[in-house]
């Protein structure tokens, strides 16, 4: 079972992606919520999670200096981050995964590919 | 310079059918009418321009339900807001992607405003009325 940060400061799209990890299959623990990279961090600090799933273009702190943090720090960079973002260019995509992202899924995507490439991604961590 | 109405058919035809279980049928002649949503993004970087999103609130509610995965009278005002942002962001992603595949740039919150007739759009260099099952749904686009 996993445990799943949704970084998004659009509500409607915390909505979706909880209905499509849900109807997909997915088994999940727990969701958990977060509006900024800011918000995200606070719950971080008081929360183990098992994966992240983050939008880039955010108020306060957008995606990447919150993956910029995570990788910075000693426990958190061993959780994976997937970046979900509508840039759909591929410098900010390799920027991210420079940076550590485990995936970058451009919107808009099939919810298929989108829990196959989670599962991909928990896979490669816990093997 | 890219053709922009061919863009945004393609982008278009994406967004609505991967994300919102939706589909464009047509293009409908004329204006857009009646009191509206709009949802509007800016975008700087290797372009800069805006895209504008513009639907009835019974189109809006039908496209917010196949979203969000609700029945259309159980989406609140401000899921209606936010579907329409998304719509605008996901929409600009997918055109700004296809206009230039290596560019760089970041798409700014979107601005929510009611607005009538497609007052919107009325001023965009490209603009299209899309035939959805679930109504109209007005977008403009302008690339500077």
């Amino acid at each position: 079972m996993t445990s799943i940060l949704i970084v998004d400061d659009s509500s409607a799209m915390r909505s979706v992606i909880k209905r499509i990890i849900t109807l997909s299959g997915f088994e999940t623990e727990a969701f958990l919520e977060a509006c900024d990279g800011e918000d995200a961090l606070e719950v971080l600090r008081r929360e183990s999670v098992d994966l992240i799933i983050s939008d880039i273009n955010m108020p306060r702190m957008d995606g990447e200096s919150l993956l910029r943090e995570i990788v910075a720090d000693p426990v958190l960079r061993e959780v994976p981050v997937v970046i979900v973002s509508s840039d759909a260019t591929e410098s900010r995509a390799g920027r991210l995964l420079e940076i550590g992202a485990s995936a970058y899924l451009v919107k808009p995507f099939q919810p298929q590919m989108f829990r196959e490439k989670l599962e991909q991604v928990l896979e490669a961590v816990h093997g | 310079m890219a053709d922009l109405s061919a863009l945004l058919n393609t982008a278009a035809e994406e967004v609505l059918e991967n994300m919102f279980f939706s589909g464009v049928t047509g293009e409908l002649p004329g204006e857009p009418g009646g009191d509206r949503l709009s949802a509007t993004v800016s975008f700087v970087g290797s372009s800069e321009g805006e895209l504008t999103v513009s639907a009835t609130a019974s189109a809006l509610s039908a496209l917010a339900a196949g979203f969000l995965g609700e029945e259309d009278d159980a989406v609140s005002e401000a899921q209606l807001q936010s579907v329409a942002g998304e719509l605008a962001n996901v929409l600009c992603g997918a055109v700004l992607g296809h206009l230039n595949p290596k560019g760089s740039f970041r798409i700014a919150p979107p601005r929510i405003a009611r607005e009538q007739d497609g007052n919107a759009i009325r001023e965009m260099e490209v603009r299209k009325l899309f035939e959805l099952l679930e109504g109209d749904l007005a977008v403009g686009l302008t690339v500077h």
